[in-house]
């Protein structure tokens, strides 16, 4: 099972409604992906395979953790974009 | 119960920038006795030292804080401004739609969080909200009645 880490900045809103927003896209496209969420304090300690964040965000974490994985979400509402996104990692 | 707070919604309201359109959305949960008023002050601080988090997709803000920022009760209200004003975020500027949150577990309520999107889902959401009249028009969209 692959593994994705959701975060924003304190973890508690933005994080836990993009939570909702990717298990929806993993569970239409029949992914078997473990979806947690936390503040950006839990980032450094996640070993699993993708971490998703807003933007803004993932343009600090990418510096931060520069071996890891980051996606950044521009519009949390748009599955679609989330799908785009995730698609390589999960079927490539 | 309904999902988002009909005592928590205003609409037309007029902000003179982003920080006094969170002001304003924070102001019925002070009333209502959701937050304490340190609440707002904590969310602009906090925009201020890590940048505009609180936008989510064009035009729609979810302004909260931790729960230890004076949270009282668990609530979701939504204030829809006049004019849109600019957070600073480039993807999604400027906010008209402000979803403030209140939550009084420290990471949040997923089931509420789910409904939520639902909502923040509906086609033609933006549209019907544009063309609601009062508050009441809007809580009878958002919150299905």
């Amino acid at each position: 099972m692959a593994s994705a880490l959701v975060t924003c900045r304190n973890g508690m809103g933005t994080s836990t409604m993009m939570t909702v927003q990717v298990r929806n896209v993993a569970s239409k496209n029949g992914w078997d992906l473990d979806v947690s969420h936390s503040s950006l304090d839990g980032v450094g300690s996640f070993n699993g395979d993708v971490v998703i964040a807003l933007n803004d965000v993932a343009a600090d974490l990418e510096k931060e953790y520069p071996n890891k994985k980051i996606i950044g979400i521009k519009n949390m509402m748009d599955a679609n974009e989330i799908e785009a996104k995730l698609k390589p990692i999960m079927e490539g | 119960m309904s999902l988002i707070d009909p005592e928590l919604i205003q609409v037309n309201v007029e902000a003179s920038d982003w920080k006094d359109a969170i002001k304003k959305a924070v102001q019925p949960f002070v009333e209502h006795n959701k937050v304490t008023d340190k609440y707002s002050q904590r969310i602009i601080e906090i925009a201020k030292e890590t940048g505009p988090y609180i936008v989510i997709a064009p035009h729609v803000a979810l302004p909260h804080a931790s729960s230890k920022d004076g949270v009282l009760a668990d609530a979701i209200g939504l204030t829809i401004l006049k004019t849109p004003v600019a957070f600073g975020n480039k993807d999604n500027d400027p906010v008209k739609y402000l979803f403030t949150l209140s939550s009084v577990k420290p990471e949040g309520h997923l089931d509420q969080m789910a409904e939520l999107v639902q909502v923040l889902q509906k086609q033609n959401l933006y549209k019907q909200l544009d063309e609601a009249q009062d508050a009441a028009e809007v809580d009878a969209i958002v919150n299905n009645n």
